[in-house]
């Protein structure tokens, strides 16, 4: 069985269908970046792949683990151990500087370090920017705090919604080469959704959705 | 007649409920140590020590073998304290022992010392059932109503917390064992039923006792024994040291430190960085299971330690109810002597039981106490010692105790000179009475009276 | 830093980064708290204070003769015997003309009275006290000579103080017990004694009395005992409706404001959950945030009701209240509780919404 799998899988809302069946495998340690317009269903297939929401019908597979036989318990814990989340919205604590947001992720898994997350900002770029609150940092400091906090538990696959929805090209293409780099390091899988061409290429694979389908699964060399 | 019934019960009940709990705790340990083998070995010390404490039913003990037995306890109490110390000390990362033994020899260990742990208890709960069978005349109902207290106890026991042995055995390593062996032997090792369900009163007199005598024994041996400025300052400051509530405290704080610092430990102590090539959060997991295990072998001793605070604070009524302390029988001087008769219809001074008799002399009444000693001669004392308040002694088995200040004096050091014992006097025994001189009474009695102490301090 | 140490830390940060909002859910708290205090400090204080007034106020059981005219004074040997009676007093009554008045002379001992405010001293040998409406009639000044017609004999009396009491007091006059019975030559005799039984036993009591001394009528001065009684009743239940009105409405107050603070965080709990929080885990946060609200609240709430029932125990009875240390306990107990309870819903509630429709939003 592929590493991340995905069956048939349904989500029906009360007024709209978001996704219609949708089957999906990824490889371990690949970068595969999720296009298509917006209702096409690529944010609400990627909360399922991170449990974050549940399908109607259908199974995902992560590691051989079946999502829906777990709690929503069990599923926090398995999301703290295997999977991080970098969103749209830098969701950050408002009122935790950049180390603390970091520690808050170490303090559900385990235990905190202030050293390791102090130099998990260092590899972001954002040493000295430890002490900042979110309302002090800029945008593109948001979202570096949100890869240092998503990577901080070694995970086995991150999950990215629109990571440069808000941000300008110069920002983006910063972001995108630090995850580049984090990548090629540490080797863990990347589901990218995006709806701009420029940051779906940076990936080695590329799936495009509509209207809760996937309609197009194409290789990517760059 | 049913109160006999009763206790038989309780006894059945207590010990039943000694063995299922050791059962469960340690099976639970085993199974936590995937050792689970190490249970036959407890079953064959169980089924042995009963196999012995029946023997005990024929044998017909004398008063001597019971006393070992009782003594025992004790001393099982105190070998599985120390034995759960040192190991409390080396799993807080102290090492003291670098061994670690196999199935093969631990199987013998397991078995005498279960035996060793049991026998003591069983045997003197058997001998104590007997007696009571014998003042009842007709042996099976109390037998009967013991063993059903005992099985039905077991029964329970077993078959409700059986289910519970995984998670509590996460709860308990060596050390958090072996201090649950000795807190259940403290709290449950009495064998005297409702007159001695624990041991803490005796572990608190023994503890005292034996301070005491080493105290007692250091001085006599140090010191030119009459030398009255130093004796009597330096009796008077090993008085404060032995009054009653200075030694419960002293004895709490032997009991109770060990398992304090455990827990000290266990909440402070640093977590060793893990070793090998892991990333940090693996690190970090390592850490927390190791921080969430500390806490959870955290548990049991902090149990214990409120256990042992409560038990001890609420044990310590039971002394007084043990406390013998009998009405002084009034008698007069005739001709310069007092006479006291060796038996008269109402009592015999050779039953081994305190005895006291009261004279009048000017305003005062001066307290004679007479007691046999092991030895079979008579100890005839003043009521009051050189140190403390001349509030006389009263007896708590083998031991006189002092009432102001509860130092336990052995009846066998009676009429020996100083410190906690009793003043002794001067007397002429006769086959039917003891004579003492008025006189001497007196004379003592002046010195107690005048509060020596400061005269001489002057 | 360890889990226990970062548990504080976050607290810390979270109350200290949002003063505005700790503010005002620990006001409400602390308003609750206040009210309660105050209310249970007065109930409390008028407790003590009534208690002691109503003392003062009079006898609760009266004894009179039944067949003869007067009492003998054997009657003090039995009451001073009897456990439960606090205290007694005799009076003597008598017909006398003042100044060719015909009025009302009582003999009392001015020694068992409190609580009278005597205008004036009180009398002394050959002294006499005026009730306020004698001494408006007569238009009789402190210090004035009285002529006191007893029978036939006149006697002439200084004018000791006045009294106003509201009752019979006021149209009589009052001297001193011994003195009267020698003025009316009646040594010995009494007309009434007041005796003041241990409240909670009053039927007891006087069963006994009656039991004792046939020759007697026993009576409850039933006004007095049944006030004693009641009226404490009365007050601490207006004050225990007053109390669980407030508590009620002020409960919702905090839960409203407790909740909006748990709303305004729905994305802040969303994100722990995403990120692999635990609903316990999470939970206990805020649960641990009200519970610090709740003492803030719950101590200030002390202060401030402290304060307000001074104020008003100053100035409904122009004195200051004691008021029982534990109430403390009470208070810090209730702000707790009422602070945790109302984010317990709020939270739980928040809990229940999946992780991707809080933080979904565009």
């Amino acid at each position: 069985m592929e590493f991340i799998s995905v069956k048939d899988v349904v989500k029906e809302y009360e007024t709209a269908v978001a996704l219609r069946g949708v089957d999906m495998d990824v490889e371990k340690g690949r970068w595969v970046s999720i296009v298509g317009p917006s209702g096409s269903g690529k944010s609400t297939l990627l909360n399922i792949i991170g449990g974050l929401d549940s399908p109607t019908k259908g199974s995902v597979f992560i590691d051989g683990v079946d999502l829906g036989s777990l709690s929503e318990d069990a599923m926090a814990r398995f999301r703290r151990e295997n999977i991080g989340f970098v969103f749209q919205q830098s969701h950050l604590v408002p009122y935790l500087t950049s180390v603390e947001n970091v520690m808050l992720a170490q303090y559900f898994h385990s235990i905190t370090d202030e050293a390791e997350a102090v130099e998990a900002l260092n590899r972001v770029g954002l040493g000295h920017r430890l002490h900042h609150r979110p309302s002090q940092l800029s945008g593109g400091e948001q979202q570096r705090v949100c890869i240092a906090r998503a990577l901080i538990n070694s995970p086995k696959i991150l999950l990215a919604d629109e990571p440069t929805g808000n941000l300008d090209r110069e920002n983006t293409r910063l972001i995108l080469e630090l995850l580049k780099k984090l990548h090629s390091e540490e080797h863990f899988t990347i589901i990218l959704v995006t709806h701009d061409p420029f940051v779906s290429k940076w990936a080695e694979r590329l799936l495009t959705m509509e209207d809760g389908r996937i309609i197009k699964d194409e290789p990517l060399y760059c | 007649m049913s109160l006999f019934i009763v206790e038989a019960v309780v006894i059945g009940f207590k010990e039943a409920l000694k063995l299922a709990l050791v059962w469960l705790v340690f099976s639970a340990f085993l199974l936590e140590q995937n050792r689970q083998k190490l249970i036959i070995p407890f079953y064959w010390g169980v089924f042995l020590t009963f196999l012995l404490s029946l023997v005990s039913f024929f044998i017909h003990p004398d008063l001597f073998v019971k006393d070992v037995f009782a003594r025992l306890i004790g001393y099982t109490f105190f070998v599985f304290f120390i034995g759960s110390v040192a190991a409390l000390y080396q799993s807080s990362g102290v090492r003291l022992f670098r061994f670690r033994l196999n199935d093969t020899i631990l199987r013998p260990v397991v078995l005498l010392l279960t035996v060793f742990y049991f026998l003591p208890d069983i045997v003197g709960s058997s001998l104590f059932i007997r007696e009571l069978s014998l003042m009842k005349e007709s042996y099976a109902p109390v037998y009967v109503s013991a063993l059903t207290g005992f099985v039905v106890t077991l029964a329970a026991v077993v078959a409700v917390a059986g289910r519970f042995r995984r998670t509590l055995g996460k709860f308990f390593g060596i050390a958090q064992f072996l201090l649950f062996l000795s807190v259940v032997k403290l709290l449950g090792g009495g064998i005297k039923g409702f007159a001695e369900l624990s041991l803490i009163p005796s572990v608190e007199r023994g503890v005292i006792k034996f301070v005491h005598d080493v105290v007692h024994q250091t001085f006599v041996f140090l010191m030119v024994p009459d030398h009255p400025l130093l004796r009597v300052t330096v009796w008077n400051f090993i008085g404060i040291l032995f009054s009653s509530s200075f030694a419960l405290w002293i004895v709490l704080l032997v009991v109770l430190t060990p398992p304090v610092m455990f827990l000290y430990r266990s909440f402070t102590a640093r977590i060793p960085e893990p070793e090998g090539v892991l990333t940090g959060a693996e690190k970090r997991k390592i850490k927390a299971s190791i921080k969430r295990d500390r806490l959870r072998k955290a548990v049991p001793v902090a149990f214990f330690v409120c256990i042992i605070l409560v038990s001890w604070f609420s044990g310590r009524g039971e002394q007084v109810s043990r406390f013998y302390n009998p009405k002084p029988k009034p008698v007069v001087e005739d001709k310069g002597v007092v006479i006291i008769p060796l038996t008269d219809p109402a009592m015999d001074l050779m039953d081994g039981k305190l005895h006291k008799f009261s004279l009048l002399r000017g305003e005062d009444t001066v307290v004679i106490i007479v007691i046999k000693k092991p030895d079979g001669k008579l100890a005839v004392c003043l009521d009051a010692c050189e140190i403390c308040p001349p509030e006389g002694y009263g007896q708590i088995e083998d031991n006189v105790v002092c009432i102001y200040c509860r130092t336990p004096i052995p009846i066998e050091t009676l009429g020996q000179k100083g410190g906690c014992n009793p003043i002794p006097l001067k007397a002429t025994m006769t086959d039917r009475d003891i004579r003492i001189d008025v006189s001497e009474i007196d004379r003592l009695w002046q010195d107690v009276r005048a509060g020596k102490t400061k005269e001489i301090v002057k | 830093m360890n889990k226990r140490k970062w548990f504080l830390h976050f607290l810390w940060r979270s109350l200290s980064q949002r003063k505005g909002r700790v503010a005002v859910a620990s006001a409400s708290v602390m308003i609750a708290a206040a009210i309660v205090v105050s209310a249970l400090g007065i109930s409390l204080g008028i407790r003590q204070k009534l208690g002691g007034e109503l003392r003062s106020y009079g006898a609760n059981v009266i004894i009179t003769p039944k067949e003869e005219k007067y009492l003998s004074d054997e009657v003090f040997s039995f009451l001073s015997s009897d456990v439960e009676v606090e205290d007694f007093s005799g009076q003597l009554y008598a017909r006398v003309s003042v100044n060719g008045a015909d009025v009302e002379m009582i003999g009392l001992d001015f020694k068992k009275l409190q609580g009278w405010r005597i205008e004036g001293r009180t009398p002394a040998e050959g002294e006499i006290l005026i009730g306020t409406n004698i001494r408006d009639a007569l238009g009789l000044k402190l210090n004035d000579a009285v002529k006191v017609t007893v029978g036939d004999r006149d006697i002439l009396m200084k004018v000791s103080g006045f009294v106003e009491r509201g009752g019979p007091e006021d149209n009589a006059v009052m001297l001193d017990l011994a003195q009267s019975q020698r003025l009316t030559g009646l040594v010995g005799k009494l007309s009434a004694v007041f005796v003041r039984v241990k409240s909670r036993n009053i039927g007891e009591t006087v069963k006994a009395l009656r039991d004792h001394m046939p020759y007697v009528n026993v009576k409850t001065l039933r006004q007095v005992a049944f006030a004693e009684e009641s009226f404490l009743k009365k007050i601490e239940l207006l004050m225990a409706l007053v109390t669980l009105v407030v508590l009620v409405a002020s409960g919702i107050s905090v839960s409203s404001t407790m909740s909006a603070t748990v709303l305004e965080r729905l994305k802040e709990i969303g994100l722990m959950k995403a990120i692999g929080g635990t609903k316990n885990s999470i939970r206990r946060f805020y649960l641990a945030e009200g519970c610090i609200i709740g003492i803030i609240g719950g101590l200030s709430g002390y202060v401030l009701g402290f304060l307000s029932a001074q104020a008003v125990s100053k100035g409904a009875f122009g004195s200051f209240i004691s008021i029982p240390f534990y109430v403390f306990f009470i208070s810090l107990g209730m702000g707790v509780l009422i602070a945790v309870s109302s984010s317990i819903l709020p939270v739980t509630d928040a809990l229940r919404y999946k992780p991707s429709s809080i933080l979904r939003g565009e």
